[in-house]
């Protein structure tokens, strides 16, 4: 006998044979959902470990003209000074007015003068390896604080992050429900080719029946057949997954700075998306499998 | 009526989904060994009857007694292994088109779980037996008739069966080639292989003079081993 042909002519049934393609299809929407959520995890993580360990401290500017700006650097000392001896913070540094000058600069132009717009003073503090503000004991660091300059301001950047982390995990949600919806679309199809099939093949599988055929030596093959379309568009739709990841990725690239790492995904994501055809193929084996016991278990 | 033969009918009747009867009351015994034709005119009911024998369908009434098994207490899980028992030539022969003649003959082993080894054995012998050796390959759709109701026969008698069931094997050919036909399955009969053989060929029936089983209207009017057919 040939190897791996099958009692029943697969190849002369349409549903069949458009099977892969309506697969590779799925998986290619299903693999750039997986792929988006991936970007949008390690997205998260790199924010997250980039401000975690760092807190932003916010001494008001002089709301006095009268008072000398030498005050408001004598206030900001101070404050330094205090930061300095804080247990966990490794370094405080003051931002310099030229450098909030062009950090402000896309959005009020060149020439800011202090007398218009007064500004804060901000002090950027980097925690130790690890540690994040609730490390801290922030009462006694805010009392000290506000000793030395009223009015400051302690931001751990908490509340934005816990905007952004929220905004993520909904886009995450969505990615998954995205993949759980194909998966569905998926079997659906799937047991809807298998009966399909069934219907075609009534004839051979009921002289294969009649020869003494188990349920299962019928099934198996539909299984057989239904597991080679999933594999087989499962390949096809993860390869065309990659292609437009890493497609996305060199444009990401290109943008310099504006979105560094955007679109990249990690070694790992790269195992999981190739598992992607396996978990395809047994998913329609399974579904075929089944889908053909039960309808044979109705025969004679 | 004891249990005694290798299929027994008592009082069954047959009908597809909510039909007419098509078979009504028959009752029959074929002994181990035994070789019947089965006669009828178009539509009295040869068919359906082969259809229980083979088991491709439940009576709607009656008993049926295969291999001393009612079928009516059998699980469907036990039907494939009384199948394979079971050789059938169909009418119209179901060979698989995409399959070749070595791979359709083969197609019952395959099902029964022979070895690659056993199977090439008694393929090869049987195709030699038949005298298709030289179209193993071939598909069915370039064999002729006459080719291809040898395959048929061959796919049969492959798994050595108890009881061959043959429907209006000759119905294609002409009478030389039946009288041929007719003494290969003989041949298994003399094998101890228990022949039912459905015909309208009545030089063939008065030629081999086995006894009859006569069906009119779905009722078997002639039963026993006398085997001059009036059909």
């Amino acid at each position: 006998m040939a190897k791996g042909k099958t009692d029943i002519p697969f190849n002369q049934d349409p549903a069949s044979r458009l099977m892969p393609w309506i697969v590779a299809v799925m998986v290619y929407i299903a693999g750039l959902a997986l792929a988006g959520a991936f970007v949008l995890s390690a997205f998260a993580d790199r924010w997250e470990a980039g401000l975690t360990g760092s807190l932003t401290i916010q001494i008001p500017p002089p709301t006095d003209d009268a008072l000398s700006p030498d005050a408001q650097t004598k206030k900001v000392e101070a404050a330094l000074n205090a930061l300095r001896v804080t247990k966990g913070v490794v370094s405080a540094n003051a931002l310099a007015t030229e450098e909030m000058r062009r950090l402000l600069e896309p959005w009020l132009g060149k020439n800011i003068d202090p007398r218009d717009l007064p500004l804060p003073s901000l002090i950027a503090v980097e925690l130790g390896d690890g540690l994040t503000a609730s490390d801290l004991d922030i009462r006694d660091l805010r009392r000290r604080l506000e000793a030395v300059a009223p009015g400051v301001l302690i931001d751990d950047h908490g509340q934005w992050q816990e905007r952004l982390v929220a905004f993520l995990g909904a886009l995450r949600l969505v990615s998954a429900v995205l993949v759980a919806i194909v998966t569905v679309a998926g079997l659906i199809m799937v047991i809807f080719a298998t009966r399909g099939g069934l219907l075609a093949h009534r004839q051979t599988i009921e002289l294969l029946h009649l020869f003494g055929a188990q349920d299962g030596y019928v099934a198996s093959q539909f299984a057989r057949e239904a597991m080679k379309a999933g594999l087989k568009g499962g390949l096809f739709g993860v390869f065309a997954t990659a292609i437009t990841v890493i497609g996305l990725g060199q444009g990401a690239a290109s943008t310099g700075a504006v979105l560094p790492g955007v679109a990249v995904l990690e070694p790992l994501d790269w195992v999981v998306l190739a598992l992607l055809p396996v978990a395809t193929a047994l998913i329609a084996m399974i579904a075929a499998r089944i889908t053909v016991m039960r309808a044979l278990a109705r025969m004679v | 009526m004891g249990i005694t033969g290798v299929i027994r009918f008592e009082n069954v009747g047959m009908r597809y989904g909510t039909g007419p009867e098509v078979l009504r009351d028959v009752t029959f015994d074929l002994p181990p060994g035994s070789f019947h034709f089965l006669t009828g005119a178009s539509g009295a009911g040869k068919s359906s009857l082969m259809r229980l024998m083979y088991l491709a369908h439940r009576p709607s009434r009656g008993l049926i007694d295969i291999f001393n098994r009612d079928l009516s207490t059998i699980p469907r899980s036990d039907l494939p292994a009384l199948r394979r028992q079971i050789g059938v030539v169909y009418q119209d022969f179901r060979l698989l088109g995409h399959l070749t003649t070595f791979e359709n003959v083969a197609l019952p082993l395959k099902i029964k779980g022979a070895s690659d080894g056993m199977i090439r054995k008694h393929v090869g012998e049987l195709l030699a037996w038949v005298g298709l050796n030289d179209q193993a390959h071939a598909r069915p759709a370039t064999l002729s008739g006459g080719q291809q109701q040898r395959a048929a026969i061959a796919r049969a008698v492959v798994t050595r069966p108890q009881l061959l069931l043959a429907d209006e094997p000759t119905g294609n050919v002409d009478d030389a080639y039946a009288v041929r036909l007719l003494f290969l399955l003989q041949e298994l009969h003399r094998q101890g292989t228990t022949v039912v053989i459905a015909t309208h060929n009545r030089s063939l029936i008065e030629k081999f003079r086995h006894p009859v089983l006569h069906l009119e209207d779905g009722i078997l009017s002639r039963v026993g081993e006398d085997p001059v057919y009036d059909g």
